[in-house]
C-alpha cells in the first residue's frame, strides 16, 4: 500500500502540478460508483483526492478554500470505469502477432507478469480513456495459467507511471469438461480430471514451497504463488460451465488461497449458493453477445446480471470477447444493457466500477465517488451508460485533467479541416 | 394358367443353353434344377395375395405361380406352411460392388486438377464414371444385404457433383456378367464436390454453380460439335442425361434446391432425400420428382447429463420425434416414394424402422410396395422384377410370418433363384412362453430379446431366475445366472415342434433331467411396447420453422392502427406524433386516428396498439450480414467467383434470423465473404421467420454481388500456406478487376453479335457458351448488378474507382470502407454510397486509420452513410450502432436513425419497397419501448409486410412452447432409454458464426 501511494504521488508530480491545486465541481449529476446520486452534486478535490462530494442544495459550500471552481452546466460525473481482464496494453493490432504481448507459451506460468509488457504508448488506451475508463486489469491469456495481472490507469509515461497495482492475481483457466462434443467424452473427461488433478497439486507444492522462508533452491513459479496464500494476490478463475465452476470452487477452497474471484461464469447462476457462501464475485464476458445456445431465450446474455445480483451475487461486467481491447470503450453501453434489462442504473454503473475496485483490492483508493478516495473520475455531457447522450467532456486520474485527444479525434480533425467542414 | 405355365418351363429349357459360359476347370456342373415352393401365402405384389400357393423357379426365373399348380416331377420340392413369400426388396441407392474412393490430399492449395485428361477440368465432375466398368460381385457386402430381404439394388459411385451412371445389379452369388438387370439405369448427381482434392469448390452455393455451369457447357458441346475438340466427360452426361438424376441430398432445403435445379435444366430428378421431407411435401408433390427415402430414423439421445440436455437444441429433439412419421405424412400428401436401406446394416434395425413408420401410419402395403415395386418402377425394371410373376426374376424373400409381425424373420432370401437360407431358418424363431419340468419340481420359462442372443426368464418350483440361452443348429444350452438361484447350466436338444429336453449338473453335482413344451407366444404388450411412442402422422404439429422459437402457425397480415407514438418516418415529416396505418402488407397512411379508421378497407380486421410513449420506426436494413447460410460463406477458391450465388445457400431455419427480428431488423444483404477479389452473388432477404426458400428473397429485388479488396483478397492473414492463389498483393488486386472487366466486355459483345444473327447464320455458326461469371460480371456492365465491395484503405477504394471509371461501370456501395472519410469527395464524385462499421479498429494493419468518425464524415459530404453488422449479435443492435454517430461527429438523431434504415435501402436499391414510413411502402414497422437509438430501448413488435413476427409478449410463449416440446420429447427419449433401445449421444454447441473473412466451409465440419 505504502508503495501504491508513493507511486501515485509521484506519478502526478510528473504529470502535473495538481498536488497543490483543489478544484470544486459545481451543477453536476454526481454518480458516485456506490449506489448514491447526487442531482445537484458538488465535488471537491484537494492534492488529487476528494475532499468533498454531496448535494449541493444540502450543504453550504466555502468556495474560497477551492483555488478553481467548474460549473459543469447539469454534466454528469461517474467514477472512471474499470475494464477487468483486458488485454489493453499487451496488444495492439489483431492480425499482426509483432503487435500481441498477452499470451506467453508454456502451461503453468505464474511468473508470467503482464506489468512489464504494458505499453502505456499503445494507439488504443486513448481511443479507450476518451470514453470514460480510466483504468484497466491487464491480463495474460492462454494456458493454464496464464500469468499475474496488474491493474494500471490509462495515463502515464510508461508502465511504472501508470500502475495503479503490482501483480494483483494469478489468472487460473480451470480445465473445461467437454460439452460440445460429449460423444468424446470419456478420453477427455478422464483428461480435464487428470489436468485438475496437476493444478491441485501445483498448489499444494507451491504452499509448501512458500512454508519454508528461505528455501535454498529458488523456484520462480512457486515464489510468484506466494501472495495467493497471504491474500496478497487474488487467484481468478477463468471458467463458464456449471460442472467447471463447481470443481474450481470446490477444489481450489482447500488450497490455501486467500481471495478469489470468478472470471466468465457464463452459468454461473446455476450455482448462485454455492458463489455466494464462497464469497466469490463474477467477473461476466461481454453481455452483448448472442446466446450462449440455440434455444436459450434471445435476450438471456443481457439479463444475465440482473439474474445474478438478484441471486446475491456481486457482478463485475468486463469487455472480454472478440476485439475486446478496442471494443473495451463500449464498456459503459455493456452496463447500459443491464441496466435496459433488469439492474438498477446506479447498481449497474456499480459492475463497472465500485464492484471490481472491490474485487481488484483497489477500493480504498478508487472505484467511487468517496472522501478521500482519489480523484479518478471525468465528466460526459448526458448519460454515459447510454450511447445516445454519451459525451465524454473531460476526465481526471488523481485529479490530474487529462488529455482526451486521441489519433483517431487527429484524423477527424485533419480531414474536416481537408474539407472545410469547420 | 397352367398351360401357360407349362410354356414357360419349356422355354425356360431352352435358355438354359443360350448363354454364354467361360471356360471350366474340369466337368461343369450345370443344374437345371426346379423348385417347387409349396403351403406359402404368396405376396405377388401389395395388392395381389395367393394363399396356400405354389410357386416354380427355374433357372433364375419364377416359371410358375397359383394356387393349383400341376408340380414337376422333378423339382425339389419345398413344403412351408403358413410362411409368407414377398417380392425382394430393391434398394435404389447403394454403392454395391464399388470399390469407394480413396482419400484425397486436402490442405494443398490444389487450383487445377493433376490429373488432366480429356475431360471435366473439374475433378468433382464425372460423368464418365460408370458404375458397370467397376462393378465386381461382393459376397460378404451382398450377404448383409441379402439377410435384410434385399435381392437387387442399384449401384452408383458416391462421389463428386456429377457422378456418373449406376448399374442395377442382382445380389445372387454368380458371375457378374449374370447378374446386371440393367446398365446405366440412373445417374448420379449432389451439391458435394466430395474426394476431389481440387480448390473449387468449397462451399454449397459453389457446389451449386458449378453443377449448373457444367450442365450448361455439357449441353453447350452437344450443340456445338466441333471436329477440334473432344470432351468424355460431356459426351458421357449428353449420352445419360435423361437417365433418372440420382440428387443426393443432406437436408431438406437442399431438396428444394434439386427440384429448382431440375426444373432448370429439365432434368428427370430422383429424389434421395434425408428423412425430413414431411417439411416440404407439398413441394416435393408440386415437382413431380420420384423420391426415395431413407428410414434410418435417428436414435434417441442420451441424455443422462443434464448439463447437456439443456443445450441440445430443440430442432434436433423436435426431428427425431417427427422422423419416424415421415413416410406416413409423404404418402397421407400422395407422394410416391421407394424406400432405401441406406445407413441400416441389419435385419432387426430395418425391419424395427419399418415397424415404427407402420405405427405412425404408414400401411403394411405401402411398405411393400416402397420397397419392391416402386424402386423397379424407378430403376426400368419393373418389367422382370419387383413383383412375383411369371417369367420374372426368382427373387423372393421367405418369411416366418407377414413382413411386419414384430417376431417375422426372413428365412431365406432368393435373389434371381439362387437360394439362400439364413440361421433362423434352421435355428427357428424360438421365442415364446414355455412350461415343463426339472428334476421334481415345476419349470416355467420366457424366452425373448434378439433371436441371435434370445433372453430367458424362469420360475423353478418358486425360485425366479433369469439366464441366457444358445442355439446351436439343434443344440441347446441355458445358462441360468450366477446365484439365480444357483449356478447351473443345462444342455438339452431343440425338438422340431420347439420342445427340448436334455440335463444338467446341480451345484452340488446330482444330474437332473428337464423338459419343456412351448405353450403360446409371447404376450402381446412385451412386442408393441415400441410402437406406442411412435408419433402418428396425423399429430404431427409442424412449426414454422420446425426449430426452437418457430410458430406454430404462420403470422398473417394485420389491419392495423398504431396509435399516438412517436413516428420516425424517415419522409419530409421527419419525427412526429400521430399514428400509422397498416393494411395488407403495406403502409396505408399516418395521422390521427379518427382520420385513419375512414382509411381502411375492411374494418372488422382493425386492431389497435396503443402506441402511447412508444416510438415507431421502419424496420432495420443490415447492408451486410452473413447469418441464414448454410456451409460456406466464401468461395475464395479462385480469385472471381461471380458465379457463386449465396440464394442457393438460404438457412430458414437459422434462428438468427429470429434474434434479429427481436432487434427490430426485417431484411438484410446476405452476402459472399470476401476471401476473393470477385465474390459471390448477395441475396437480398426480409426476415420472414418461418417461410424458406425464395420466399425469403425479396421479389424482384435488384441483382447484387460482393466484390472484396485489402488484406482478406490476398490472403495476407490466412498463415504461410496460402501463398498460391493470385493475387498476393494490391497491385495484383487491380488486375484481377481489369481482367474481368475486359473478359466479360468481349464476353457480352460476342453474345450480343450472336443475337442479332438471323436464325439461318445461327445454323452455321457457334454460339458463345453461356458463361456464369461473365455473365454475372457483364450485367455489372449493363447497370443491372450493383456492386457492394469490401475495401479498407483509401488506396484501394480510389483503384476500384478508377477501374469503374475506365470500364465504364459505377460501385454502388462500399462496404465497411474504414477509410472513406479520407476519400469522401472522390467516392460523392464517383456516386458511391458507403456502408460502414460504427466504431471497429485495430483488429487488422489496414484497419489503423480506423475512425468512429467516418460515419459522420462521409454523410456530411454527402456520401449515402449507412452502419453494418457482418456480425449476428452485433446485428441485432443497429439501432444502438447508429446512435453512435451522434457521439461520434454529432449526426442528428433523424439522420443517424437513416443510417440503418433509408441508407441501406437506398444502397441495396429497395427504397421505393421499405426502409421509411411511408404509404405505399412495405408495412415493414417496429415498435420500440423507448428512443430507438437508446441502450434502454427495447423492441417489442416487429412487422414485415404487415405481418407480426416478432412480439415480446409472444416471444414469452414461444420460450413455454419450446418448453413443453422439449420436456415432451425428452420424457419419450428417457423412456426409450429406459426399454434399452439404442441410443446416441448428443453434440451440442453454437452453430459456425461467419463473417467476411471466414474460411470456414462445409468440408470442416465436425
Amino acid at each position: 500500500m505504502k508503495l501504491l501511494s508513493f507511486i501515485i504521488v509521484f506519478c502526478i508530480q510528473l504529470l502535473g502540478n495538481a498536488q497543490s491545486t483543489s478544484t470544486l465541481f459545481t451543477n453536476a449529476i454526481i454518480h458516485c460508483g456506490n449506489g448514491k446520486v447526487y442531482q445537484n452534486g458538488v465535488l471537491g478535490i484537494r492534492s488529487g483526492k476528494i475532499d468533498l462530494v454531496a448535494d449541493g442544495s444540502l450543504i453550504k459550500i466555502d468556495k474560497s478554500a477551492y483555488a478553481e471552481i467548474i460549473d459543469l452546466q447539469n454534466q454528469h460525473v461517474y467514477p472512471g470505469f474499470i475494464a477487468m481482464n483486458s488485454s489493453i496494453g499487451l496488444r495492439e493490432i489483431d492480425a499482426v502477432r509483432a503487435t500481441l504481448d498477452y499470451a506467453e507459451t508454456g502451461d503453468l506460468n505464474p511468473h508470467v507478469r503482464a506489468m512489464p509488457a504494458f505499453n502505456t504508448d499503445s494507439k488504443i488506451i486513448p481511443t479507450v480513456r476518451s470514453n470514460g475508463v480510466l483504468t484497466v486489469q491487464a491480463t495474460p491469456q492462454k494456458g493454464t495459467i496464464s500469468g499475474a495481472s496488474s491493474v494500471f490507469h490509462l495515463d502515464g509515461w510508461n508502465w511504472e507511471d501508470a500502475i495503479v497495482k503490482v501483480d494483483d492475481g494469478i489468472h487460473l483457466h480451470w480445465p473445461e469438461y467437454p460439452q460440445k462434443r460429449p460423444d468424446a467424452d470419456t478420453v477427455k473427461s478422464t483428461k480435464t480430471i487428470q489436468k485438475q488433478q496437476e493444478i491441485i497439486a501445483f498448489f499444494e507444492e507451491a504452499k509448501a514451497y512458500n512454508n519454508n522462508p528461505n528455501p535454498t533452491e529458488k523456484n520462480l513459479r512457486f515464489e510468484a504463488m506466494r501472495g495467493l496464500f497471504n491474500g496478497g494476490k487474488v487467484l481468478y478463475l477463468h471458467c463458464n460451465q456449471t460442472k467447471d465452476i463447481v470443481d474450481a470452487v470446490q477444489m481450489t477452497e482447500k488450497t490455501g488461497v486467500q481471495k478469489r474471484v470468478l472470471i466468465g461464469g457464463i452459468e454461473s447462476y446455476k450455482v448462485a449458493g454455492l458463489l455466494r457462501k464462497s464469497n466469490i464475485p463474477v467477473v461476466l464476458p461481454r453481455i452483448h453477445r448472442l446466446p450462449d445456445y440455440q434455444d436459450q431465450a434471445t435476450d438471456w446474455p443481457f439479463r444475465l446480471p440482473a439474474v445474478l445480483a438478484d441471486s446475491g451475487i456481486k457482478v463485475i461486467l468486463s469487455y472480454d470477447g472478440d476485439m475486446e481491447a478496442m471494443g473495451t470503450r463500449n464498456l459503459g453501453f455493456v452496463a447500459g444493457t443491464a441496466a435496459a434489462y433488469g439492474v438498477q442504473k446506479e447498481d449497474a454503473l456499480k459492475m463497472i466500477t465500485l464492484n471490481p475496485a472491490q474485487a481488484l483490492g483497489i477500493d480504498q483508493s478508487t472505484g467511487s465517488l468517496e472522501l478521500s478516495k482519489s480523484a479518478d473520475f471525468f465528466v460526459s455531457r448526458g448519460d454515459a451508460l447510454d450511447m445516445r447522450t454519451a459525451a465524454v467532456t473531460s476526465a481526471y486520474i488523481g485529479g490530474v485533467k487529462l488529455d482526451l485527444d486521441n489519433h483517431q479525434k487527429q484524423l477527424y480533425n485533419k480531414y474536416q479541416n481537408k474539407y472545410n467542414l469547420k | 394358367m397352367k398351360y401357360i405355365a407349362l410354356c414357360f418351363i419349356i422355354l425356360s429349357n431352352l435358355s438354359a443353353y443360350s448363354q454364354i459360359k467361360s471356360p471350366v476347370n474340369g466337368v461343369p456342373d450345370n443344374r437345371q434344377t426346379i423348385y417347387a415352393i409349396t403351403g406359402t401365402t404368396v405376396h405377388k405384389s401389395a395388392t395381389e395375395v395367393i394363399s396356400d400357393a405354389i410357386l416354380l423357379v427355374k433357372n433364375g426365373k419364377v416359371i410358375g405361380v397359383g394356387k393349383d399348380l400341376k408340380i414337376p416331377k422333378d423339382a425339389v420340392v419345398v413344403h412351408y406352411p403358413s410362411k409368407h413369400i414377398y417380392p425382394a426388396f430393391i434398394d435404389v441407392s447403394t454403392n454395391y460392388g464399388l470399390s469407394s474412393s480413396k482419400e484425397s490430399n486436402r490442405g494443398l492449395q490444389l487450383m487445377e486438377r493433376p490429373d488432366p485428361g480429356a475431360i471435366s477440368w473439374n475433378m468433382a465432375i464425372h460423368p464418365e464414371y460408370r458404375a458397370i466398368d467397376q462393378f465386381r460381385h461382393k459376397a460378404s457386402d451382398a450377404l448383409a444385404f441379402r439377410k435384410m430381404g434385399f435381392s437387387t439394388v442399384c449401384s452408383i459411385n458416391k462421389d463428386g457433383i456429377i457422378r456418373g451412371s449406376g448399374c442395377v445389379v442382382s445380389l445372387a452369388d454368380k458371375p457378374e456378367a449374370e447378374l446386371i438387370l440393367k446398365n446405366d439405369g440412373i445417374t448420379g448427381l449432389s451439391f458435394q464436390k466430395g474426394n476431389s482434392s481440387q480448390e473449387y469448390p468449397n462451399s454449397f452455393a459453389g457446389g451449386v454453380a458449378l453443377l449448373r455451369q457444367s450442365i450448361i457447357d455439357a449441353d453447350w458441346y452437344k450443340k456445338n460439335k466441333s471436329e477440334n475438340y473432344y470432351n468424355e466427360s460431356y459426351e458421357s452426361w449428353n449420352k445419360s442425361r435423361d437417365l433418372p438424376a440420382l440428387f443426393e441430398t443432406q437436408h431438406w432445403q437442399d431438396v428444394l434446391k434439386s427440384i429448382e435445379i431440375a426444373d432448370e435444366f429439365k432434368l428427370n430428378l430422383l429424389i434421395e432425400g434425408n428423412g425430413d421431407e414431411y417439411l416440404i411435401a407439398d413441394e416435393i408433390k408440386k415437382s413431380g420428382a420420384k423420391l426415395c427415402i431413407p428410414i434410418n430414423f435417428p436414435n434417441a439421445l442420451d441424455l443422462s447429463d443434464a448439463e447437456v440436455e439443456e443445450k441440445v437444441s430443440l430442432s434436433t429433439l423436435l426431428h427425431w420425434e417427427a422422423a419416424p412419421a415421415n413416410p406416413a405424412y409423404l404418402f397421407k400428401k400422395g407422394i410416391p416414394f421407394a424406400i432405401s436401406a441406406s445407413g441400416i446394416t441389419d435385419e432387426e434395425n430395418l425391419f424395427t424402422q419399418l415397424r415404427k413408420a407402420h405405427a405412425a401410419g404408414l400401411p403394411s402395403s405401402e411398405i411393400l410396395k416402397a420397397l419392391t415395386s416402386v424402386p423397379a418402377e424407378i430403376l426400368g425394371v419393373s418389367n422382370r422384377t419387383g413383383t412375383i410373376n411369371v417369367n420374372y426374376d426368382a427373387s423372393f424373400i421367405v418369411c416366418s410370418d407377414t413382413l411386419l409381425h414384430p417376431q417375422n424373420r426372413i428365412l431365406e432370401n432368393w435373389a434371381n433363384g439362387q437360394r439362400l437360407q439364413f440361421d433362423a431358418a434352421l435355428n427357428q424363431d424360438i421365442s415364446g412362453v414355455y412350461e415343463g419340468i426339472i428334476a421334481q419340481d415345476s419349470l416355467k420359462i420366457t424366452i425373448k430379446g434378439k433371436s441371435s442372443a434370445p433372453e430367458l426368464e424362469g420360475k423353478m418350483g418358486d425360485i425366479k431366475f433369469k439366464g441366457k440361452v444358445s442355439i446351436s443348429g439343434f443344440n441347446v444350452q441355458i445358462k441360468v445366472n450366477k446365484s439365480e438361484p444357483e449356478t447351473m447350466q443345462l444342455r438339452g436338444i431343440l425338438n422340431r415342434d420347439k420342445s427340448m429336453s436334455g440335463s444338467g449338473v446341480r451345484e452340488n453335482g446330482n444330474i437332473i433331467n428337464w423338459e419343456i413344451k412351448r405353450i403360446g407366444d409371447l404376450p402381446i404388450d412385451t412386442i408393441k411396447d415400441e410402437q406406442l411412442l411412435v408419433l402418428h402422422a396425423d399429430s404431427l404439429n409442424l412449426r414454422y420453422p420446425f426449430t426452437g422459437f418457430g410458430y406454430n402457425q404462420k403470422p398473417k397480415e394485420e389491419t392495423l392502427i398504431i396509435s399516438n407514438a412517436t413516428i420516425w418516418t424517415n419522409e419530409t415529416d421527419g419525427i412526429r406524433s400521430g399514428s400509422l396505418l397498416i393494411e395488407n402488407g403495406k403502409i396505408v397512411a399516418l395521422g390521427n386516428e379518427s382520420e385513419l379508421r375512414t382509411r381502411i378497407a375492411d374494418p372488422n380486421k382493425l386492431k389497435i396498439i396503443d402506441g402511447t410513449g412508444k416510438h415507431v420506426t421502419p424496420g432495420i436494413i443490415d447492408e451486410h450480414s452473413h447469418i441464414a447460410l448454410s456451409r460456406g460463406v466464401n468461395e475464395g477458391t479462385q480469385n472471381n467467383t461471380a458465379e457463386v450465388r449465396m440464394g442457393d445457400a438460404l438457412d430458414a431455419t437459422d434462428v438468427d434470423m429470429y434474434r434479429q427480428l427481436s432487434g427490430g431488423v426485417t431484411t438484410a444483404q446476405l452476402l459472399h465473404g470476401s476471401s476473393n477479389p470477385i465474390g459471390g452473388q448477395s441475396a437480398i432477404i426480409k426476415f420472414k421467420w418461418g417461410e424458406f426458400g425464395n420466399n425469403l428473397l425479396i421479389s424482384n429485388a435488384p441483382k447484387h454481388i460482393k466484390f472484396a479488396l485489402g488484406e482478406n483478397v490476398k490472403q495476407s492473414n490466412w498463415g504461410s500456406q496460402k501463398t498460391v492463389r493470385f493475387p498476393q498483393t494490391r497491385m495484383g488486386v487491380e488486375q484481377v478487376f481489369y481482367d474481368a472487366f475486359q473478359r466479360a466486355k468481349e464476353y457480352k459483345t460476342a453474345r450480343e453479335l450472336w443475337k442479332s444473327y438471323s436464325e439461318k447464320e445461327k445454323k452455321n455458326k457457334a454460339e458463345p457458351v453461356r458463361d456464369l461469371e461473365l455473365e454475372a460480371i457483364s450485367e455489372i456492365l449493363d447497370g443491372q448488378r450493383n456492386i457492394t465491395c469490401h475495401s479498407y484503405v483509401q488506396s484501394e477504394i480510389n483503384m476500384l474507382m478508377h477501374v469503374a471509371d475506365s470500364m465504364n461501370f459505377k460501385v454502388n456501395t462500399f462496404t465497411h470502407i474504414l477509410e472513406g472519410y479520407k476519400v469522401a469527395d472522390k467516392l460523392k464524385a464517383h456516386g458511391a454510397n458507403a456502408s460502414t462499421f460504427s466504431d471497429w479498429w485495430a483488429y487488422k494493419w489496414e484497419v489503423n486509420d480506423a475512425i468512429p468518425y467516418n460515419g459522420a464524415l462521409l454523410n456530411k459530404i454527402g456520401v449515402v452513410t449507412g452502419f453494418n453488422s457482418d456480425d449476428a449479435e452485433m446485428g441485432r443492435r443497429l439501432n444502438q450502432e447508429a446512435a453512435k454517430a451522434i457521439l461520434y461527429g454529432g449526426v442528428t438523431e433523424e439522420e443517424a436513425l437513416k443510417f440503418v434504415t433509408l441508407n441501406p435501402a437506398k444502397m441495396l436499391k429497395i427504397d421505393h419497397r421499405t426502409g421509411s414510413l411511408k404509404p405505399g411502402k412495405d408495412a415493414d414497422v417496429v415498435i420500440w419501448s423507448d428512443n430507438p437509438l437508446s441502450v434502454y430501448a427495447k423492441v417489442e413488435q416487429t412487422f414485415v409486410e404487415g405481418k407480426r413476427y416478432f412480439d415480446i409478449e409472444e416471444d414469452k410463449k414461444l420460450q413455454e412452447l419450446n418448453r413443453t416440446d422439449r420436456l415432451r420429447i425428452i420424457q419419450k427419449m428417457q423412456k426409450e432409454k429406459l426399454s434399452g433401445k439404442p441410443l446416441r449421444k448428443p453434440k451440442i454447441g453454437n452453430k459456425h458464426y461467419y463473417t467476411c473473412d471466414d474460411l470456414y466451409h462445409e468440408f470442416e465440419t465436425e
